[in-house]
C-alpha cells in the first residue's frame, strides 16, 4: 500500500476561461477561502451578450466590478495569452502544463474547471454572401451597439443607414441549426431596442421563437407590441438573392400561402458556435468526455451539474453549448460548490480502505488503467488506485483478468458468500418453482428491488438480489457459480445506455455477458438462462414485468 | 413544545430542496428538511423514465438515487407532513413555528432555503380542451403517473392501447388570455420525450404534436429533433377546442398553418402539455418573509438576480419554470450561496 500522506489536495484551482463563467466561478472560489489561477488564451476578456433587458442588470459592469476586486486579491493570479497544454496526475494534485509565448511551465492545482466561451462562425457559406455593409452577424451588430455609450449617431453610411424609420431591418435566426435561447435573447433584445430608437421596421425570420427562461416570453411580447414583425419557417428558410447592392430574400408566408420578397436594408444572420479548437483538442486529451454535438460534458444526467469525466476537472458555463448569462452565473456557482465538495469530501483513509490492489496477484497488465472511466488509476512500479479520484464504480475489479482488485462489500470473495448461502438456504426449504439471482447495479436496480420488497405486490419468494457498485463490476465468474450452484437463470441489471453512472459500465456489462452467455452454449448448456437488461431506478413495473416473464420461460423449459 | 434548532432550514422536499440538503449535510452543516406532503419528492415522484434504446436525458432518475444518499445522511432532520404556521426574523437568525404529526413546535436557523417547487396548471382552467369531461384527454402529468406505473398507456374509455394520439403544447403557458406571459420550459422536453417513448414501446401508435415553437432542452438538441421528427408528426398550430367524437375519440379544431380554414381531426387520445405555475405557499412566503413576487408570480429574491437577500435563498421552480437538470443546478448554487453566506456570517 502507498502511504496516505503521498495523496496531497492542494487548494488552488485552475480555471481556463476569459468570460462571465470563468470570472464568476474565481470569484466564489476566492470567497471559499481557495487560491485560484486563471488563463485566459486571449489578451482580453470576453464580454458577453450587452444590454441584455433581461434581469435589469448588466453584465458588463458586474464582470468589471468582479475584476477589479479580484486583481487585488493576492489568492487570485492571472496569466493571460496563456494556454494549457496538458494535464497530468490526479485529481487533487494535477500537474498543469501552461505554455505562454515566453514560457512553458507547470502549476501543481487540486482541480481543473473548463469554462471557456465559444466561438462563432458566421453562416455566409455561400461566397456570395460575404459580409458587408448590407450583411452582418449578429455578434458585430451587438459590438457596434455595445461599442457606443449612448445611441448611434445619424450616419449616412454603412450599416447605420438602416437606422431610420424607412428602411427594413431583418433578422435570420436559426437558419442551419435549431437555434437557441442565447441568440434569441440577443436577437429580440436589438430588435426591441432599435424599434423603440430609430423606429426602422424590423422583421425577424425563425424556425422557432425560443423563450424557454424567464423573461423571454414577455420579451417576445414586448417586441411585437413594437411592431416587429415574426415570420417562422419550417424547413426552408427564405432564399437569399444578392445582386449589386441589393439583398433580397425571397420567402412564402404560410399564412397567406403567397410569395413574398423582401430588400431589406440590413440583414443580420445569427452564427454557429462551438468550441475553441485548442478546448476542443485539451477535453480529448485529459479525457473529460464531450456530447456528439462537440460541447463540453457528455450527454449523461448523472454528471450534473457541473462534473466531468474525470474526477477533480469540473465544466461551468458556455462550453456545454450556448447559455445566458444568469445561466452562466448560475453555474459558475454549482461549480464552486461542486469543488467544495471535492476538496472537503471523505479522507483519503476512509476510501483507501475501499479499495484494495493484491500486489501478489497484479501482473500490471494496465487493463485496469484503461478501462477506468475516470482516469483513477495509474502505476510505476505496482498499480496504485487515487483514493481522490476514484468514485468506487468496480469496472476495474470486473475487468482484471487476475481477479486483483478488490471493492468492500463487493469483493469476490463477499459475493460467493452470498450465492453459497443461497444454496444453503435452498437445501432447507424445498423451492417447487425454478430460482432467479438476480444481479444489479445498486443506484437503479437495488433502488427498485427495495421499493418492490416493501410493496404489498413482492416479487415471488424465489428471487434473490445481489447488489454490484455498478453494473460493470459484474464478473462472469458470478453467473457460472450461480448456475453451478443449481440456480434456474441468473439475471443483469444495467441502467439504460447513456445513462450509467460510471459512464461505461452498463456498455462493458452487456458485452462481458453476451461473452459468457456464449461460453455457457459452448459448454452445453441453454444460454437462455441468462438475461441482460437495462432498468433505471424509477421503473418498478417493469422489473417485475421481466421477472415474472423470465420465471415463466424458465418454468416452461423446466417442464419440458 | 418540541424545539428544532439547525444551521439551515429548507422548506420543500423536493428534487430542489433533497439536492440542497444533500449538498449540506456532505459539508456536515446540519440541516432541517421540512415537507408538507407524507412523501419525499415532490413532482418528479411521479415522473416516469423515458429511456428508449438509450436515455433521453429527462433526469426523473436523479431523485431515487437523492432519495437513497439522503436516507443515510444523520444530520439532516427530515419532518414529514409538516407545515410552517409562522416565520420572522429574531435575533439575525430565523424563528419558525410549525406544526407537524407530533405536535407543535418551533425552530431556529440561520439560513432559510426555500424550495417550494410549482404548481401544475390545472387543466380545467381551459374548459375548451374539456378536461375532466371527456374521458380521453389527459394532462402530461396524468401520462407521466401512467407511465411510471405501467410502462404503457390506455385509453381510459376503454383500456386499450391508442392508436393515435396528439399532444398540445402550450396548455396554460404563453397565454395572453390568461395573462400568463411565460414559458413553461418543460412542455416541450417531456412531452417529446414520452411521445418518443410511447413510438418506441408501440410503434404503430401515431402521434402528432400540435404547437407554437419547440424549445431547446438538453444536450445534442439538433441531433433529437433530427430523430424525433422521423417518427413524430409536427403541426404548427394550438387547437382552440376539443369535441367528442365517433367512438369516444376526441376531436380537434385547429387553423393549420397551410392557409386552409379551420380543420378538425380525430384522435384516439388528446395529452395537454400543462406547465409550471407559481406554487400555492408563494403567498405566505412573500408576504412573512418580505419577498418580492416576479411578473410571472413567482418568488423572487427582488434584488436582481445576483444578490440574495440577507439569509433568504430559493432553489428550483419556486422561481420560476425549470427542468430537473436546472432545478439540480439552482439548488447546488444556492447551497454555495448559503455556505458564503454562513461564512461571511461567522467572521462578522
Amino acid at each position: 500500500m502507498i502511504p496516505l500522506q503521498e495523496f496531497t489536495k492542494t487548494p488552488k484551482v485552475l480555471i481556463l476561461g476569459n468570460g462571465l463563467s470563468a470570472f464568476e466561478t474565481a470569484w466564489q472560489l476566492i470567497s471559499l477561502g481557495y487560491g485560484v489561477v486563471l488563463i485566459n488564451p486571449e489578451s482580453r476578456i470576453i464580454e458577453e451578450t450587452p444590454f441584455l433587458s433581461l434581469g435589469g442588470w448588466s453584465v458588463q459592469d458586474y464582470l468589471k466590478d468582479q475584476r477589479e476586486s479580484l486583481e487585488k486579491n493576492p489568492n487570485f493570479i492571472q496569466y493571460t495569452q496563456t494556454t494549457l497544454s496538458a494535464i497530468e496526475g490526479f485529481a487533487g494534485e494535477f500537474s498543469a502544463h501552461l505554455k505562454s509565448e515566453q514560457k512553458d511551465w507547470t502549476e501543481t492545482v487540486g482541480a481543473v474547471v473548463f469554462a471557456p466561451e465559444l466561438v462563432s462562425e458566421t453562416q455566409f457559406a455561400d461566397s456570395h454572401l460575404k459580409p458587408n455593409a448590407q450583411i452582418i452577424t449578429l455578434e458585430a451588430l451587438t459590438e457596434i451597439f455595445s461599442s457606443l455609450s449612448q445611441s448611434i449617431p445619424f450616419r449616412e453610411e454603412g450599416v447605420f443607414v438602416a437606422f431610420t424609420p424607412h428602411s427594413y431591418i431583418a433578422f435570420l435566426s436559426g437558419l442551419d441549426a435549431e437555434g437557441n435561447v442565447a441568440d434569441m435573447a440577443l436577437t429580440l433584445s436589438l430588435a426591441l431596442k432599435i424599434r423603440k430608437e430609430y423606429q426602422s421596421q424590423v422583421v425577424i425570420f425563425c424556425r422557432q421563437v425560443k423563450v424557454a427562461e424567464e423573461g423571454m416570453e414577455r420579451l417576445y411580447q414586448a417586441c411585437r407590441d413594437e411592431g416587429v414583425i415574426f415570420f417562422k419557417f419550417d424547413q426552408a428558410g427564405p432564399e437569399i438573392i444578392r445582386s449589386n447592392d441589393l439583398v433580397t430574400l425571397q420567402f412564402v408566408d404560410a399564412i397567406l400561402e403567397q410569395p413574398f420578397e423582401l430588400n431589406p436594408d440590413l440583414l443580420v444572420m445569427d452564427s454557429v458556435h462551438s468550441l475553441p479548437k485548442e478546448i476542443r483538442e485539451l477535453a480529448l486529451s485529459a479525457q473529460i468526455g464531450m456530447d456528439e454535438s462537440g460541447f463540453l460534458q457528455p450527454a449523461n444526467v448523472h454528471l450534473l451539474p457541473q462534473a466531468s469525466m474525470r474526477t477533480g476537472i469540473f465544466i461551468a458555463g458556455s462550453g456545454k453549448g450556448p447559455m445566458l448569462p444568469q445561466t452562466c452565473i448560475e453555474e459558475a456557482r454549482a461549480a464552486a460548490l461542486s469543488i467544495h465538495h471535492f476538496f472537503e469530501g471523505r479522507s483519503a483513509e476512509e476510501m483507501n480502505r475501499e479499495v484494495v490492489v493484491d500486489e501478489g496477484l497484479c501482473t500490471i497488465c494496465l487493463t485496469c488503467v484503461r478501462y477506468c472511466p475516470h482516469q483513477a488509476i495509474g502505476w510505476t512500479h505496482r498499480i496504485f488506485i487515487h483514493p481522490f479520484a476514484c468514485r468506487r464504480c468496480g469496472i476495474c475489479a470486473g475487468e482484471c483478468p487476475m481477479d486483483a482488485i478488490q471493492i468492500s462489500g463487493y469483493s469476490d470473495h463477499e459475493v460467493e458468500k452470498k450465492l453459497t448461502a443461497l444454496q444453503e438456504r435452498r437445501q432447507q426449504v424445498e423451492f417447487i418453482q425454478p430460482r432467479i439471482v438476480i444481479f444489479g447495479c445498486q443506484r437503479s436496480a437495488g433502488v427498485v428491488w427495495e421499493e418492490v420488497q416493501s410493496s404489498k405486490f413482492k416479487v415471488q419468494m424465489e428471487v434473490e438480489f445481489i447488489s454490484m457498485p455498478c453494473a460493470g463490476k459484474m464478473d462472469p465468474d458470478y453467473l457460472l457459480k450461480a448456475l453451478a450452484l443449481g440456480v434456474s437463470g441468473v439475471l443483469v441489471f444495467a441502467c439504460p445506455e447513456e445513462n450509467c453512472k460510471s459512464i461505461h459500465g452498463n456498455t462493458y456489462a452487456r458485452e462481458r455477458i453476451t461473452e459468457a452467455k456464449r461460453y455457457i452454449e459452448e459448454a452445453g448448456l441453454n444460454p437462455d438462462r441468462i438475461r441482460f437488461e437495462h432498468l433505471s431506478s424509477n421503473m418498478v413495473w417493469y422489473l417485475r414485468e421481466v421477472v415474472e416473464q423470465f420465471l415463466g420461460e424458465l418454468k416452461e423449459k423446466k417442464a419440458h | 413544545m418540541n424545539s428544532k434548532n439547525s444551521k439551515v432550514l429548507i422548506l420543500g422536499g423536493g428534487i430542489a430542496g433533497i439536492t440542497a440538503a444533500l449538498a449540506l449535510s456532505r459539508l456536515n452543516i446540519s440541516v432541517n428538511l421540512i415537507e408538507k406532503s407524507s412523501a419525499l419528492g415532490g413532482m418528479v415522484r411521479y415522473f416516469c423514465c423515458k429511456a428508449t434504446e438509450s436515455c433521453q436525458q429527462c433526469g426523473a432518475c436523479l431523485l431515487n438515487d437523492s432519495l437513497q444518499a439522503l436516507a443515510k445522511e444523520p444530520i439532516v432532520g427530515v419532518h414529514l407532513k409538516t407545515e410552517v404556521t409562522n416565520i420572522k426574523m429574531d435575533a439575525k437568525e430565523f424563528l419558525y413555528y410549525f406544526s407537524g404529526p407530533e405536535g407543535a413546535g418551533e425552530g431556529r436557523a440561520a439560513a432559510l432555503l426555500l424550495a417550494t417547487g410549482f404548481n401544475p396548471f390545472r387543466a380545467e382552467d381551459k374548459p375548451q380542451y374539456r378536461y375532466g369531461t371527456l374521458p380521453n384527454v389527459l394532462t402530461g402529468l396524468d401520462l407521466e403517473k401512467q407511465l411510471r406505473e405501467t410502462g404503457s398507456i390506455r385509453r381510459p374509455s376503454n383500456h386499450i392501447l391508442p392508436k393515435s394520439i396528439a399532444f398540445i403544447q402550450c396548455v396554460g403557458s404563453r397565454d395572453l388570455h390568461l395573462n400568463h406571459t411565460f414559458c413553461s420550459q418543460v412542455c416541450c422536453g417531456y412531452a417529446l420525450r414520452m411521445a418518443n417513448l410511447i413510438k418506441y414501446r408501440n410503434p404503430q401508435t401515431e402521434i402528432t404534436i400540435f404547437y407554437m415553437d419547440i424549445q431547446t432542452f438538453g444536450k445534442d438538441f439538433s441531433l433529437f429533433m433530427e430523430q424525433t421528427r422521423k417518427q413524430i408528426r409536427f403541426i404548427r398550430a394550438i387547437p382552440g377546442e376539443i369535441q367528442n367524437g365517433e367512438n369516444d375519440q376526441v376531436l380537434l379544431t385547429f387553423q393549420n398553418d397551410d392557409g386552409m380554414p379551420s380543420q378538425k381531426k380525430a384522435f384516439d387520445l388528446a395529452v395537454l402539455s400543462v406547465g409550471i405555475m407559481p406554487g400555492l405557499d408563494h403567498l405566505f412566503l412573500s408576504n412573512r418573509l418580505g419577498l418580492s413576487l416576479n411578473p410571472d408570480g413567482f418568488l423572487s429574491t427582488g434584488q436582481g438576480r445576483l444578490i440574495p437577500p440577507e439569509g433568504i435563498f430559493l432553489a428550483g421552480t419556486v422561481q420560476g419554470p425549470k427542468s430537473i437538470a436546472r432545478s439540480v443546478a439552482q439548488a447546488y448554487r444556492a447551497t454555495e450561496e448559503v455556505i458564503a453566506y454562513l461564512k461571511l456570517r461567522s467572521v462578522s
